[in-house]
């Protein structure tokens, strides 16, 4: 018997993931006639039926489904090995992979690759729903540059050099759009327009904070809410009157949301005293001269910076 | 979208198609030998494609995996020694695949046989379906199929094997004769004195049935008789009206209220029986197992 080959286990796994060729060939980037051929070539190689082909689409056979499984254990290995590759490759060619999420300040950071020497540096934003905690582990980047809110962004096996740590919330509107009254404020008054929120690459963990938050102490729940990625989208998205601006920290210091015509108030501070940490995050037991060198480089920049 | 088609090419240096399960077995081989022609012996590949497969890889990772030492022997480089360590955590994943497959193998593949639930009730079905219980590696259990869905049962995989007397012409199914079945004619007791004769029925299978005998009574012509209506008399035959003449599948019949005719061996009486099964089907041993079923078959 000989075992599948990794796209057919690609495949496979699509296929179960959508529930119909076209979905799957569509995922993989190939034809619908590509994944059919594909998954009887795997059924011939494996020896049993995976699915049931029905006029009304797809469903896996029992046989099939003990199998999903071990093929994503394959492939999630397969991934790995070549994660670890780019990692050696990068090592070896003195690359440095960095992510950063969408605020000012990582922007600022962002140097020109002939400026750091041996070292090249490529840059990227953290992708929409992208988990950088867990590529930094899987080693699929080196640096992450990103925010987070109170214990989020502290896991075992990744370090943090903080920048920037602040202070409870901040909340920002458009005094156009908007009547509060900064002296009497109150969270539930805001939170009944549409809160204007970080993605969770600006600020791990603060959108389950205030969910929760909401949740247990005035009892209501965040119903409309806008997450952006970026700190001049949510900037942008305030001033047009969208919604109420809800930021961990101190918003105003990093963003200068005065300058851009919100009004501001502060909330938290007493009983979230370190809440929003702006950090480089590296792997732990990272052993990569060039890695380590770019950290204490940028932690240098950054601190003068600020 | 651009942002992701970028990172997806940044990245995806090392994720080309050369690094598939094939590349990476003759890997491992050629570094346990040290050697592209002993390597190469081991997994029954010539010297060149072995060295072209590794070509191939040290493309794909941007990076020599082996170099030459004095005595012609390869020696791995620093890329290759990780490589092969790394590549346990796979082989370990792929071993459990492996060890699961076989073991659905061992215990038994489930093969699911459909026919009409008229052919189902024939002697014929039933020693075949034996048959095949009893054979090792296969767990056959037993689906209705109506013959008009055959077709499709064998396309969507809830049927494996089709029993019946119908024919189909598609070329994606492998059609074999599998057996045949008998036909009797069976008589439900005699009609009492004054009382109106039964009729003579003739029943077929999927449609298909052989020519019946001429009957001795004279004036006694063959009425269709539907598969559902006689498999409601083989239920319940006090049903039946006494002195009725059926032309019928050999089946088992309750004695008490049926009486089996023989009928002169000249005439025939057989209607041939079809395995049907999808030509790209799973099971490999499908086409053996027709050549078993087909020893069964009569000379004649």
């Amino acid at each position: 018997m000989i075992t599948p080959e990794i796209r057919e286990l690609q495949i496979f796994l699509a296929l179960v993931k959508t529930g119909s060729f076209s979905a799957a060939a569509q995922q993989m980037g190939v034809t619908q006639p590509a994944v059919s051929a594909q998954i009887v070539k795997l059924e011939q190689v494996i020896g049993f039926p995976l699915f049931y082909r029905g006029p009304d689409g797809t469903s896996i056979t029992e046989q099939g489904q003990a199998l999903v499984p071990l093929a994503e254990d394959i492939v999630k290995e397969y991934t790995d090995l070549l994660r670890r590759a780019a990692y050696w490759k990068r090592s070896r060619t003195n690359q440095v992979k960095i992510w950063t999420d969408g605020s000012r300040v990582a922007q600022e950071v962002r140097m020109p690759a002939q400026e750091t020497g041996v070292v090249t540096e490529s840059w990227q934003e953290i992708e929409i729903g992208k988990d950088w905690l867990g590529a930094l582990r899987n080693l699929e980047v080196d640096i992450v540059l990103a925010g987070s809110f109170l214990k989020a962004g502290d896991v075992p096996g990744i370090k943090t050099v903080p920048v920037r740590q602040q202070r409870g919330v901040t909340i920002a509107w458009n005094p156009t759009y908007y009547v509060f009254n900064p002296e009497s404020f109150s969270l539930p008054d805001a939170i009944a327009s549409t809160a204007i929120l970080p993605a969770a690459s600006l600020a791990i963990g603060f959108r389950e904070f205030l969910d929760q938050w909401c949740r247990s102490v005035y009892g209501i729940s965040l119903e409309e809410a806008v997450e952006c990625r970026s700190e001049s989208d949510a900037v942008n998205a305030c001033k047009l009157g969208l919604g109420v601006m809800i930021f961990p920290g101190d918003a105003d210091e990093r963003m200068k949301l005065h300058q851009a015509g919100l009004r501001t108030v502060r909330t938290f501070e007493f009983i979230l005293p370190k809440a929003f940490t702006f950090g480089i995050r590296y792997r732990a037991d990272e052993q990569n001269p060039q890695i380590l060198a770019t950290v204490a480089r940028m932690s240098e920049r950054l601190r003068k910076s600020s | 979208m651009d942002r992701e088609k970028m990172a997806r090419q940044e990245e995806g240096d090392s994720r080309t198609s050369a690094v598939d399960f094939r590349h990476l077995s003759a890997f491992q081989r050629v570094y346990q030998e040290k050697s592209y022609a002993h390597a190469g012996q081991s997994i029954f590949a010539t010297r060149k494609s072995i060295v072209r497969m590794m070509q191939n890889l040290e493309r794909s990772f941007d990076t020599p995996l082996f170099s030459e030492g004095l005595r012609g022997e390869l020696i791995p480089g620093p890329f290759a020694e990780r490589l092969f360590n790394d590549l346990r955590f796979l082989n370990a994943a792929r071993h459990r695949m492996k060890d699961h497959i076989t073991a659905i193998h061992e215990n038994g593949r489930v093969l699911h046989v459909g026919s009409s639930p008229a052919v189902f009730r024939t002697r014929e079905f039933r020693n075949l379906f034996r048959g095949l219980q009893s054979l090792d590696g296969i767990r056959a259990c037993y689906s209705a199929v109506d013959p008009a869905d055959a077709g499709r049962a064998l396309v969507s995989g809830h049927c494996d094997l089709y029993l019946g007397c119908q024919v189909g012409t598609a070329s994606r199914f492998v059609i074999q004769e599998a057996g045949s079945i008998s036909f009797r004619i069976y008589r439900r007791g005699e009609a009492g004195a004054g009382e109106p004769q039964g009729r003579a029925h003739q029943v077929s299978l999927d449609g298909k049935a052989p020519e019946p005998p001429v009957l001795s009574e004279g004036g006694r012509g063959w009425n269709h008789l539907d598969e559902a209506a006689w498999l409601h008399w083989l239920d319940r035959p006090e049903e039946c009206p006494l002195g009725t003449i059926i032309f019928a599948p050999d089946v088992e019949m309750d004695r008490e209220f049926w009486q089996p005719e023989e009928i002169p061996e000249a005439v025939a009486v057989h209607q041939p029986l079809h395995a049907s099964f999808l030509r790209q089907h799973a099971y490999e041993f499908l086409p053996a197992l027709m050549s078993k079923l087909r020893t069964r078959i009569p000379a004649s």
